[in-house]
């Protein structure tokens, strides 16, 4: 189904289109658009294949979507498995699926909340992620800010106040949980900057003016032209001041006993006091799991008083299974060590 | 701390192709990483100039020393009054620019009236290259070459103008005379002649096409 209205590409089903210059192109099923396309929208949410180059004011992508070439976006939103084979250059561009770009990307704002693979450059003014990220040539802005979330790598970082953080944190919401496990890590082999601070980063050469070394970090060399703050635990093999004058000491930081485990926050509080924290979730997860034991309640009445037994079972579960998952976040909360617990329950 | 690799960079004078690391030349021009960054993203620091390498201290990239010493500082001395994107613009040879008329650039108090009738060009409409052959006869007579000597050198910039990559980034034309012959030539690094050759004048190409692209741009504005 296919239709060419006002200039306009609408596909919904499964379809080929060719290319031109549009005004809105949608496609929603299994759509292929031959040649290069310039659109004012484009909006794909199946898995499409565009085979030109594309140039668009917004391109949205939900599917699985792959461009054959390149893309030029005043905004992309990318929120499916997009692939862009070619080089992308966009004003916005926002990856919260996971995304992979053949070439290089050159933005003015990035936003990266899934997982982005770029084979070459990422250039931009201000590029955040809190995803997983895999860059192969320079990642080059003037304000970097990661949140790491599992293994990262990128080739070299380069820009103004790069900064590296190895928690996940969530910003939305008045209160927030998150998990800091200490999982995140980023393998790079430069990292330049003016003001530099690293958590759980291996790198070969850090290179900045004012620097700070933190946690979980490993890193061959560091050069600093004005200070070098490193935390007791990382590893700095050599550093080297570059500056003019005596060199300032060197500030080694306790590390800050951060908890492994879940992470409360109530609006920008941070909740460090383990009992404050228990309160916190017992208060507000049960909310979450009373709905879902009211619901099995609920059917399982129903269907109670006609099957009889496995009625009853459903009973058992909505009121079980909220018990042992609020258990188990207590647990966790209170930083028990839940793994090494059931290994000793099981000897 | 790095004193073998300085010593290396900077003991060897002015020989043409050598190179400076990132890190000496952020040292040596004082601009931040930030700057630096940013301007290698607007194209004004060329991808083309870096050679990664490693070295004892890790990975360095390296850059053609002139060629970046330069124009670093005129980022700098035009960063003040231009925006970035102006900058690149004022920096680049553009040939595809649009072409003048004569009576156009007549107008333009940027090119002196003699130096229009010197231009080998009669046609009546000129092109960027023309223009700023115009630029070139204008300093070369103010320096008080002889006619013949001004069209010996816009002979050579007219047909070396392709080697003006970079915005003729560390290039120069020289203008010499021996037993009433003239030599002129474009080169980077240094120019040396025998004894009997004195030389008459010598013009720095990127700040010839930097003058020239201004002086454009005050004629496009005005």
């Amino acid at each position: 189904m296919e239709t060419h209205d006002l200039g306009s590409i609408k596909i919904s089903g499964s379809g080929t289109a060719s290319g031109g210059v549009y005004d809105e192109i949608s496609i929603s099923g299994s759509g292929k658009v031959t040649g290069d396309v310039e659109a004012k929208q484009i909006g794909v949410s199946g898995s499409a294949r565009l085979e030109g180059n594309v140039k668009t004011g917004v391109m949205r992508g939900s599917g699985s979507f792959e461009i054959a070439r390149d893309l030029e976006a005043t905004e992309c939103k990318c929120s499916g498995s997009g692939r862009i084979k070619g080089n992308v250059k966009a004003d916005v561009l926002k990856v919260s699926g996971s995304t992979e770009i053949g070439g290089s990307a050159k933005v003015r704002e990035a936003h990266i909340s899934g997982s982005a693979t770029v084979g070459g450059d990422v250039e931009g003014e201000c590029f955040r992620s809190s995803g997983r990220l895999k860059i192969g040539g320079l990642l080059s802005a003037d304000k970097i800010e990661i949140s790491l979330c599992g293994h990262s790598q990128i080739r070299e970082i380069g820009g103004e106040t790069i900064t590296v953080r190895a928690r996940q944190t969530t910003d939305d919401g008045w209160i927030g949980f998150s998990w800091s496990g200490g999982s995140g890590s980023l393998e790079v082999e430069s990292v330049e900057g003016d003001d530099v601070c690293l958590e759980a980063t291996t790198a070969k050469v850090v290179r900045g003016q004012r620097v700070k070394i933190g946690q979980g970090c490993h890193i061959g060399r560091v050069e600093y032209g004005e200070s070098l703050e490193t935390d007791e635990s990382a590893q700095v093999d050599e550093t080297s001041f570059t500056g003019e004058g005596t060199p300032p000491a060197v500030t080694i930081v306790k590390s800050e006993n951060r908890p492994r485990g879940w992470q409360v926050r109530m609006g920008d509080h941070e909740l460090h006091n383990p009992v404050l924290k228990a309160l916190v979730v017992v208060l507000t997860v049960p909310v979450v799991f009373a709905v879902i034991a009211f619901v099995l309640l609920a059917v399982g009445a129903v269907v109670s008083l006609t099957l009889g037994g496995v009625g009853l079972l459903l009973v058992v579960l909505a009121l079980g299974l909220p018990l042992l998952i609020v258990a188990a976040v207590v647990l966790k909360v209170l930083s028990i060590p839940f793994r090494g617990f059931s290994r000793r329950l099981r000897r | 701390m790095d004193e073998v690799a300085d010593t290396s960079q900077s003991g060897s004078g002015e020989r043409d192709g050598e190179e400076i690391s990132k890190k000496d030349l952020l040292r040596e021009t004082g601009i931040s990483y930030g700057q630096f960054y940013r301007w290698k993203r607007m194209g004004l620091i060329p991808e083309a100039w870096f050679r990664r390498r490693s070295t004892f201290t890790g990975q360095e990239s390296f850059l053609p020393r002139r060629k970046a010493l330069e124009r670093i500082e005129r980022i700098q001395g035009l960063k003040d009054r231009l925006s970035l994107d102006e900058i690149a613009d004022t920096l680049s040879p553009d040939a595809a620019r649009r072409s003048y008329s004569l009576a156009e650039v007549r107008e333009m108090r940027a090119f002196d009236p003699r130096a229009i009738a010197l231009l080998p060009n009669t046609s009546d409409t000129l092109r960027y290259l023309d223009l700023l052959g115009l630029m070139l006869i204008g300093r070369l007579l103010a320096e008080g070459l002889s006619e013949d000597q001004i069209r010996s050198a816009c002979r050579t910039l007219l047909h070396r103008f392709d080697e003006l990559d970079d915005g003729g980034a560390g290039k120069s034309l020289i203008v010499g005379a021996n037993d009433g012959v003239t030599i002129s030539a474009l080169y980077t690094g240094a120019c040396l002649f025998d004894s009997d050759t004195t030389v008459l004048a010598t013009v720095n190409l990127s700040k010839l096409i930097e003058d020239l692209n201004l002086a454009l741009r005050d004629a496009e504005a005005a």
